[in-house]
């Protein structure tokens, strides 16, 4: 079966990378993409603030608007061109070591977006230097602590949080380094207590807190409690940061068929289109060659661009669906380098078993060991790893 | 997570209430143009391929404004969108760039988006082997915009990436072979002396007289083939000599002299000859002359070696292979139009009308040249 598809896949890639066939169709009515309406009063008020912005482009104020409507749109659908828009709106500040606040507010979310963390840290350093009770700042920083593993200056951020940012969201930031320092079960236990007792304050706060839950049961293998959780964090649809944490969890329990349900015609995202290629191969679903062709053409443009968005994503790409273990081992610890989360440790650790290669995974298994994370999904790849070692 | 994270804390940062509908969700992956041509020496075609999405994010394609974007609404603008997109690229010398004309647009997929294909072939100066590309599409609505190029002369294939801070590229189509750098560098020699008119002005200039030869006041043949072989063979040696020596010194930047000046110099160079066929001040030591001019020609020369670029792994073979190439194109010149000369040498109409009418719509041509190049105006190509 695995054969099968990659012949399949191969075909396919060989067919679209020589993009064979353009054609002039036949009927003016052929819809060739579908944009925001243009009708739409949000669409609307960001195209003519665009186009003013155009005329104009050092006008601070236009800037603001046209990149905030751009990040608001890029975080609900996860599309990487929304930050380049913001990023081009606040070109003539981008590149200035002191651009103005509200430009360096924008400048750090666009810089995490495109994974400069330590760019992102910076401008948020300085944030915090002129206004150290800015929560949203503080907050934002320890998550970028966090995914970059600096665990204790996190821990530092998330306890020194303003009252501005709420109850609900500075125990989320406290909580969730617990988690990812080897005490999810009493974290987790708190997060539902919190919940309950925040949890009207604020829909996008509560999703976010639920989302976060689902994670640290998932890390405390109750499946049960993971998929509860989820389905709260996406009872109004969801968005697609959710929904893709949502269908790991789903392929972690083995639960392919939910995946291609949960996603089907969401979005067309790079991080919608992996899992939907995991998932169709391990169901042998017809569409899979598509969704493989279709990713391994985006990881070509990305690679031949020097784009470094997506090396978790490329690398599960390797290892799930295409099979080069070796491949993935080096996406993965070049994936490494930048974020340490737990999902990026468990991809070091199951490239280098794959790639039957466990010397590489020892700088995760020295930070596991200093963070003390404890993940039921990486113990026993840990365990295995050990294994061939002795 | 970090996406998840990413998503609620830009929420939580700069919006509280106003949620764009989250609906009309049509996400993707970056944003990627395409960019591939072949060149030719003196021709390009190629393709460039944007994403519809991005072309509406820049020219508002959908006309009905009801978030579908139609091949209608495409086709009734495709000459205008075709041109457009075009201007924003550019290959070959920034000076005299390909004229690109574009073709019949198509519809291709790529990663699961369309895209539109903007075919395009374009008429160029000779092209070296280093070849400018300029690519300024989109970045002014997308910094994370990238334009992937791939560049492709015979068998010789080179890429490069465009970025909002590098919109320029000069891709370096050398070829690793020695033969087909020599082959290449004389033909742009021999070119060069062919379509640099003011060369071979000054060369046809030179030779005009001589099939001749002054006795007091009049012209008057001279009598053996031999004699005018070994006249014009002392002025074209000269000339090579002295072009020789400037080519080179300029080509390794040793000595380099402002364009407007050895220009001008050249064009006083084919009026004051002229006017020396008119009125022979110099006629036995005319080699002398023509070493000093011919100095000024190879800075002249130097300049078109610049525009097309020496292979650096291969700088001296190329610029002996250019010098080949003049000295090829020049004997092809001196070898049609010597025995030409020597034919009609003996008739009254060359001596009475055909040299010095020449000469004079020379010296016309020669002082027209020099008020262009001097002042900057444009009267006639040169």
């Amino acid at each position: 079966m695995t054969k099968g598809i990659i012949a399949a896949a191969v075909v396919m890639l060989v067919a679209s990378a020589s993009s064979a066939a353009p054609y002039r169709p036949s009927d003016d009515a052929t819809v060739l993409v579908t944009v925001p309406p243009a009708a739409a009063s949000t669409q609307t008020a960001f195209r003519t603030a665009q186009n003013a912005l155009a005329a104009n482009p050092n006008d601070l104020d236009l800037a603001l608007e046209v990149a905030r409507a751009a990040i608001r749109d890029g975080r609900a659908s996860a599309d990487p061109r929304r930050y380049g828009q913001a990023q081009a709106a606040l070109a003539p500040w981008w590149s200035i070591p002191n651009p103005p606040m509200s430009v360096r507010v924008l400048r750090a979310i666009v810089r995490q977006s495109l994974h400069d963390f330590a760019g992102a840290e910076a401008d948020l350093e300085a944030i915090l230097r002129l206004d150290p009770r800015n929560g949203q700042a503080r907050l934002t920083r320890a998550f970028v602590r966090q995914t970059v593993g600096s665990l204790a200056d996190a821990k530092d951020d998330c306890r020194r949080l303003p009252p501005s940012v709420g109850a609900l969201a500075a125990a989320v930031c406290w909580l969730r380094v617990q988690a990812l320092t080897g005490s999810a079960a009493s974290a987790l236990e708190r997060l539902d207590q919190v919940i309950k007792i925040y949890g009207k304050v604020d829909p996008l706060v509560l999703r976010w807190a639920q989302a976060v839950g689902a994670d640290m049961a998932a890390m405390l293998g109750q499946t049960e409690a993971a998929d509860l959780h989820f389905s709260e964090a996406t009872t109004d649809g969801g968005d697609i940061p959710t929904l893709v944490a949502f269908a790991d969890h789903l392929l972690d329990s083995n639960r392919p068929a939910e995946v291609l349900t949960l996603l089907a015609g969401r979005s067309e995202a790079d991080i919608v289109y992996l899992r939907l290629a995991i998932a169709g191969k391990r169901l042998d679903d017809a569409r899979a060659p598509h969704w493989t062709a279709l990713l391994a053409d985006r990881f070509a443009a990305a690679n031949a661009g020097g784009v470094q968005l997506h090396l978790r994503e490329e690398a599960r790409f390797e290892l799930e669906v295409r099979g080069d273990a070796a491949t993935a081992l080096k996406l993965a610890l070049a994936n490494w380098k930048i974020q340490k989360e737990p999902s990026d440790a468990r991809l070091v650790l199951q490239t280098a078993l794959a790639a039957n290669d466990p010397a590489a995974a020892a700088d995760v298994l020295a930070f596991i060991e200093k963070t003390g994370l404890a993940d039921t999904r990486i113990k026993p790849l840990q365990d295995k790893i050990a294994e061939k070692k002795s | 997570m970090n996406r998840l994270i990413a998503f609620f804390l830009s929420t939580a940062i700069i919006f509280s209430a106003t949620l764009f509908s989250a609906t009309c969700v049509e996400a993707h992956t970056q944003s990627y143009g395409f960019l591939r041509a072949t060149t030719h020496d003196d021709r390009v075609s190629g393709q460039l391929e944007l994403a519809v999405r991005d072309l509406d994010l820049v020219y508002a394609l959908d006309a009905d404004g009801d978030g579908n974007v139609t091949w209608g609404e495409l086709r009734k603008r495709e000459s205008e969108l075709a041109s457009l997109v075009l201007q924003k690229i550019s290959i070959g010398p920034a000076k005299a760039p390909c004229d690109l004309v574009p073709g019949a647009i198509a519809i291709d997929s790529r990663g699961g988006e369309n895209y539109v294909i903007f075919p395009f072939t374009g008429a160029c100066e000779v092209l070296g082997s280093q070849v400018r590309v300029g690519y300024d599409l989109m970045f002014g609505s997308d910094a994370q915009h990238r334009g992937l190029v791939d560049l492709r002369n015979g068998d010789i294939g080179r890429s490069t990436v465009m970025t909002p801070e590098t919109r320029v590229a000069v891709l370096d189509l050398e070829s690793d072979n020695r033969l087909d750098v020599i082959r290449s560098f004389i033909s742009h020699g021999a070119h060069h002396i062919w379509s640099g008119y003011d060369h071979l002005l000054f060369l046809v200039t030179l030779l005009l007289p001589a099939v001749v030869m002054r006795s007091g006041n009049a012209w008057r043949p001279v009598e053996t083939l031999g004699g005018a072989f070994w006249a014009t063979t002392r002025i074209v040696t000269a000339f090579t000599l002295a072009h020789s020596i400037t080519l080179s010194v300029a080509a390794f930047g040793i000595v380099e002299l402002p364009s407007r000046l050895v220009e001008s110099v050249i064009a006083a160079s084919v009026a004051v000859a002229a006017i020396n066929n008119l009125f022979p001040v110099v006629s036995r030591r005319a080699w002398i002359v023509v070493f000093v001019f011919g100095l000024m020609h190879g800075f002249g020369f130097a300049s078109v070696l610049a525009d097309l670029g020496l292979p650096p792994a291969r700088k001296f073979v190329a610029l002996f292979a250019f010098n080949v190439g003049v000295e090829l194109g020049q004997l092809a010149v001196v070898a049609g139009l010597l025995p030409a000369l020597f034919l009609i040498r003996r008739s009254a109409t060359y001596t009475r009308v055909a040299l010095p009418a020449g000469s004079m719509v020379i010296v016309g041509i020669g002082f027209m040249w020099l008020l262009q190049r001097a002042t900057g105006m444009d009267i006639i190509p040169g």
